[in-house]
């Protein structure tokens, strides 16, 4: 029961930080006359469509403008256009929760569609795809190398270490995958220098497999080794910090093997601080996500908001923003659940 | 090597290596522990006694700098143990630890009950359930509530984490158990309860215990024999009863006149100086430039030899040259 | 716990890493006041920003450097300046300054073109007349043009002023009266019979190339020299300066990118701009953070609970989407940015610090200072404050990198303050216009590099620091 109470907490928190996120995009947008726009393309969507069915049945032209002007103002005054924007605002948080965000002027699916909605479903699996490999990745290398280094402190091994991850805290990741491209395709042509899939996709399920996997490679190099340094540096002192502590010696007294003394006793209660650090870089995870896709164009959310933020695309940029703190949301709440259960200590 | 004894240390060297320096913390020290029997290790902070401690269970850190010596313990050498062997055969087999501070000595990840009966398990081929049947006993034993076996060590008091402890070391029924100051981080009261319950479980299972403190009051209390350690080495060692009436090295000496007498007039006195730097000690007698008895020439020049005053009473000091037998 | 501030320099000494970590630190403090000091604080938008002041720079050439390990040597871009012109009073009384130019001829290639910039005329009387010699390295001349400077409008009253706030820039080499001159230059010394139109296609061959070898096609090494005669009509007549361009395809340490800018000035400029962003917003931030830290968990009560709830929610926000969305709408000062960056910089450290402040809070001599009788305030500054620092000013440091690398990121993809000239301004140019695709080495990486130096050089800087916080990461 206790660990039920410690994820309501966390849960009600986490929905307190998108409800904000919300609150505030909805606001700034509307105080900005943003929010005016997306719903008059949103009007002028819908005339438009209007104006093709009824034109159908109603041929004479001055009662068809006629029909559609009734028609515009009715929608007008049903989504609150008349009126000014801080009374809309109930209506625009609605709207965005149910995911209905508008259409964006300049993009469209594969099967196009121009909703926003629909766009950013197309491209969300990709960059999960793409952001969960990394972050595994990085992970298990961060634990398997910090852990070896945590037993070997002092050696030159373990400076060089320190040197390496201040390098890679240091390196941009967008940077390195530019440096990547121009040596790895450019020079040596072994990678393509972008996009998920070659043009045209080939043949077979295999084949694309292994098409889509090389497509992967750099960007996912790219982004593990932006942040395997830190997450090796930080297993290593976590380890260090814990291998220290009275309760490992007693283990060792007790006669229990050092496998079970660095599984049980080390790694085990490491974990709840290393996921910690996980948790910590989420957030720069998307981040990552959004600069490595665009350096190498992969389709995915990250590219769409650069694509949105060159062409000024309100409508994307909103629904993108509400969509980026979701999953980033869920994906915390997850990990908030790992902790909980890792850690007997918070359950409060 | 001798009848009776359940322990004898032999030689007994632990050194440290610390920022380019050696620290002697443990030097040539020698003592035996009769069955059933309470050892008290007596002396200032930093003389040693956790070290040796430390040395006996064989936990030593990533900078040692020498260990070696004679040790057995239940009629087995365990100085020529592999550390393999010595884990399963010694460890908490023979001996056992209650350490320093209880506060961090359990996993705070994993249940109570589990920790306590995690050697059954690992080394005594127990499956799981007896075990932790066999730790809930332990747990009784030491007057905590069967229940305590399903908490985490961070819901627990000092107190019971302290008990705890002592339960962890008698699970496994060792002949001898170390207790690294099992009283100094509790209050007085739950002092009175571990001494006691100590007493008890030591007439109940005919333990032997080495009591690690700096407490002479409580050494008094629980110890049969005593070994007083200054500066890395044993300088006196022998019957409680004896030591603590007829002291004979200067330094116990000056401890016991330095305590405070509540209804006596006695004005306050202490020993001078202070305990020797472990890396760089001082040349002959370590506790020569305190002593006021000192011999120029002799116990500023040379170690003391270790010299029988009685039986079982040993004390390493040149005023008693001439006693030697 | 510190016992004292000289134990902790001494320990935050004691490893290469700070060492390195303060080298490095004081090569960006020395390049930034260079920077800072020769160039005036408007450059950026001025200059930089300016199409038309590198319009005699060849666009995306790469360094002039890279002549040393090519079999093919590249013609660099010179602009050339000539040393004190030798003035004298003509037996006409006109007055003659004769400017003298130097080249020293050693690649395989012709330059791209040949033009002269003329900045600052006065005048009084007749407008000053000049004319451009060429001395090749086999001693033959050639008498390239004469250029008048343009009448007296109707208008104008003395002193005539020309080309003061932008100089003249004369294209020598798409002058048909040069091609003419070349053409009866090539009669007369070598016989050859080529119309101006012909030599007009390429005209830098014929002023470079050598007769021997084939026809024009490869150039006459050696020593040339320009000489540029300005005779003026009054004695007090004057001209500012007068410099000689040759276009290349290869200039400087840095190369040029595809506007025709310096990289090696973009990069210098880039050092005080990154230096500046770190800095501030990191002091900034930690101030705020810190003591809002401190006092929250300090005080307790309400107010802690109100500070850990605000900096709890703003802590947890995705940043960059967030960032990208509000720039988006604000505009992309660099005011904006730092702003930005602050509002969302701060609850790490309040969150960092209220757990320093909660655990000092309980400590004996906090406990003593409050039974003296001191003012909560005085607690704070006097007896928490040198606690807490050795952590703030360590999570500080570390803060640093972490902003300019966001500054970095924000201008790659666009949302920088364009009136300043930072690395990732640099290479987001670069990657829009291609510049991986077509391997414009020189412009990718220098930039890129000084961003990682810098942030480098603060991580470095901070893991030092920590031994001194945390004493079970001490080596020995």
């Amino acid at each position: 029961m206790r660990l039920a109470r410690a994820l309501a907490v966390r849960a009600i928190n986490l929905l307190l930080v998108l409800f904000l996120v919300l609150f505030l995009v909805v606001i700034i947008i509307g105080a900005t006359g943003t929010s005016d726009k997306i719903l008059m393309s949103m009007v002028r969507e819908e005339v438009s469509t209007y104006r093709q069915v009824i034109s159908r049945t109603i041929t004479d032209p001055e009662a068809l403008n006629k029909a559609v002007e009734t028609y515009r103002q009715e929608l007008i005054k049903a989504y609150g256009l008349d009126r000014p924007w801080y009374t809309r605002i109930g209506d625009m948080l609605m709207r965005i929760i149910v995911l209905d965000l508008g259409t964006s002027k300049s993009l469209q699916t594969f099967s196009g569609s121009n909703k926003v909605i629909d766009l950013i479903m197309e491209r969300l699996p990709n960059t999960v795809l793409l952001v969960t490999t990394a972050t595994v990745l990085t992970f298990l290398i961060g634990l398997f190398v910090g852990v070896k280094l945590a037993t070997a402190i002092g050696s030159k091994l373990d400076r060089a270490l320190t040197y390496f991850s201040a390098i890679s805290y240091a390196l941009p990741t967008w940077w390195t995958g530019i440096i990547f491209i121009l040596v790895f395709y450019f020079y040596l042509r072994i990678f393509p220098p972008g996009g998920m899939y070659s043009v045209p996709p080939p043949e077979g399920e295999f084949a694309r497999f292994l098409d889509l996997l090389w497509h992967a490679t750099l960007p996912i190099i790219v982004l593990v080794l932006a942040t395997v340094g830190s997450s090796i540096y930080v297993t290593r002192t976590v380890v260090i910090n814990i291998a220290q502590e009275d309760f490992v010696t007693v283990a060792r007294a007790k006669g229990l093997s050092e496998r079970i003394v660095r599984w049980r006793y080390i790694a085990r209660v490491a974990a709840p601080p290393i996921l910690t650090q996980l948790i910590l870089g989420l957030a720069g995870s998307i981040g990552g996500a959004i600069l490595t896709e665009t350096v190498f164009g992969w389709p995915g959310m990250g590219l769409l908001f650069y694509q949105a933020i060159t062409s000024g695309d309100e409508a994307l940029i909103l629904g993108l923003v509400y969509v980026f703190t979701l999953v980033y949301v869920v994906a915390r709440f997850i990990l908030e659940v790992l902790y909980v259960i890792l850690d007997p200590r918070v359950r409060i | 090597m001798t009848e009776g004894e359940i322990l004898t240390v032999r030689n007994l060297f632990l050194y440290y290596s610390s920022r380019g320096s050696i620290v002697r913390a443990v030097d040539d020290i020698s003592f035996e522990l009769p069955e059933k029997s309470a050892l008290a290790l007596v002396g200032e902070s930093g003389c040693g006694k956790s070290s040796t401690a430390i040395a006996l269970m064989r936990l030593l850190p990533p900078n040692t700098a020498r260990y070696e010596g004679r040790v057995q313990m239940n009629g087995l050498d365990v100085s020529n143990l592999s550390e393999e062997e010595f884990r399963k055969k010694v460890r908490w087999r023979i001996i056992s630890m209650v350490f320093q501070g209880a506060l961090n000595a359990l996993n705070p990840v994993l249940k109570v009950g589990f920790q306590v009966a995690e050697p059954l398990i690992h080394n005594f081929g127990y499956k799981k359930k007896e075990a932790l049947a066999l730790a809930e006993k332990a747990l009784e034993d030491v007057g905590l509530p069967r229940a305590v076996a399903e908490r985490y060590p961070h819901e627990l008091s000092g107190g019971m984490k302290q008990r705890v402890c002592i339960a962890m070391s008698l699970v496994t029924k060792p002949k001898i158990v170390i207790l690294d100051e099992p009283t100094s981080a509790l209050d007085i009261i739950t002092q009175a309860n571990i001494i006691n319950l100590l007493k008890q479980l030591k007439k109940e299972r005919g333990l032997s215990y080495i009591f690690i403190t700096h407490d002479l009051a409580l050494s008094s209390e629980l110890a049969d024999y005593v070994a007083v350690m200054y500066g890395g080495k044993i300088v006196e060692r022998g019957p409680a009863d004896d030591l603590y009436v007829s002291p004979a090295h200067p330094y116990m000496k000056m401890l016991l006149n330095s305590i405070p007498r509540l209804r006596q007039d006695v004005s306050l006195s202490f020993i001078p100086g202070a305990p020797p730097d472990l890396r760089n000690p001082p040349p002959g007698c370590r506790f020569h430039p305190r002593c006021p008895f000192k011999i120029k020439g002799k116990c500023d020049v040379k170690e003391p030899p270790v010299v029988k005053l009685r039986k079982d009473h040993y004390v390493a000091c040149w005023l008693y040259e001439e006693e030697s037998e | 716990m510190i016992s004292s501030r000289k134990e902790a320099i001494q320990i935050f000494l004691s490893s290469t890493v700070s060492k390195l970590g303060i080298i490095l630190l004081v090569v960006l403090l020395v390049f930034s006041i260079y920077a800072l000091t020769a160039f005036p604080p408007d450059y950026g938008k001025l200059i930089w920003n300016n199409p038309k002041a590198w319009e005699n720079y060849p666009k995306s050439a790469p360094p002039a450097w890279i002549n040393m390990f090519a079999p093919f040597k590249h013609f660099e871009h010179k602009i050339l300046t000539s040393s004190e012109p030798v003035v004298f009073k003509a037996p006409d009384g006109t007055t003659k300054m004769i400017y003298y130019f130097d080249l020293d001829y050693t690649a395989d290639e012709f330059p791209t073109f040949l033009s002269m910039s003329v900045k600052g005329v006065k005048y009084w009387k007749s407008p000053p007349v000049i004319a451009v010699k060429l001395m090749q390295p086999n001693g033959k001349v050639i008498d390239i043009m004469s250029f008048a400077v343009s009448p007296p409008r109707s208008e104008e009253k003395p002193p005539y002023i020309r080309f003061s706030k932008e100089p003249l820039t004369l294209k020598i080499d798409s002058d048909t009266s040069v091609w003419r001159s070349i053409s009866a230059f090539l009669k007369e010394n070598y016989g050859l019979n080529l119309s101006p139109s012909k030599i007009g296609e390429n005209p830098e061959r014929f002023l470079f190339g050598s007769h021997e070898e084939g026809n024009f096609s490869t150039p006459m090494k050696g020593k040339y020299r320009f000489e540029v005669v300005a005779t003026l009509y009054d004695d007090k007549d004057s001209i500012d300066k007068i410099s000689l361009v040759l276009g290349g395809s290869v200039y400087g340490l840095l190369g040029t990118d595809v506007i025709g800018r310096d990289i090696a000035i973009g990069v210098l400029l880039g050092f005080p701009t990154s230096l500046f962003i770190g800095i501030v917003t990191s002091v900034i931030v930690t101030l705020i953070g810190g003591l809002l830290g401190i006092v929250g968990g300090y005080v307790g009560g309400k107010t802690d609970e109100v500070i850990q709830r605000i900096s709890d929610v703003v802590y947890n926000l995705p940043l960059l989407p967030l960032t990208i969305f509000l720039i988006f709408l604000m505009g992309s000062s660099i005011w904006n940015i730092v702003l930005i960056l602050i509002i969302f910089g701060w609850p790490g450290l309040t969150i960092l610090t209220r757990s320093i402040a909660l655990q000092l809070r309980e400590s004996q001599f906090i406990e003593a200072a409050k039974a003296f009788g001191s003012s909560s305030r005085r607690i704070i500054f006097k007896h928490m404050l040198p606690q807490v620092t050795p952590f703030i000013v360590a999570q500080m440091i570390f803060y640093v990198p972490t902003f300019i690398l966001l500054e970095a990121a924000l201008s790659f993809l666009g949302l920088g303050d364009p009136s300043l000239p930072t690395w990732g301004q640099m290479l987001e140019l670069g990657f829009r216009n291609g510049a991986i695709y077509m391997g414009l080495w020189w412009w990718i990486i220098p930039p890129g590099i000084m961003i990682v130096l810098t942030a480098f050089t603060f991580v470095l800087i901070a893991l030092g620091m920590e031994p001194v916080v945390n004493p079970r990461l001490r080596r020995g």
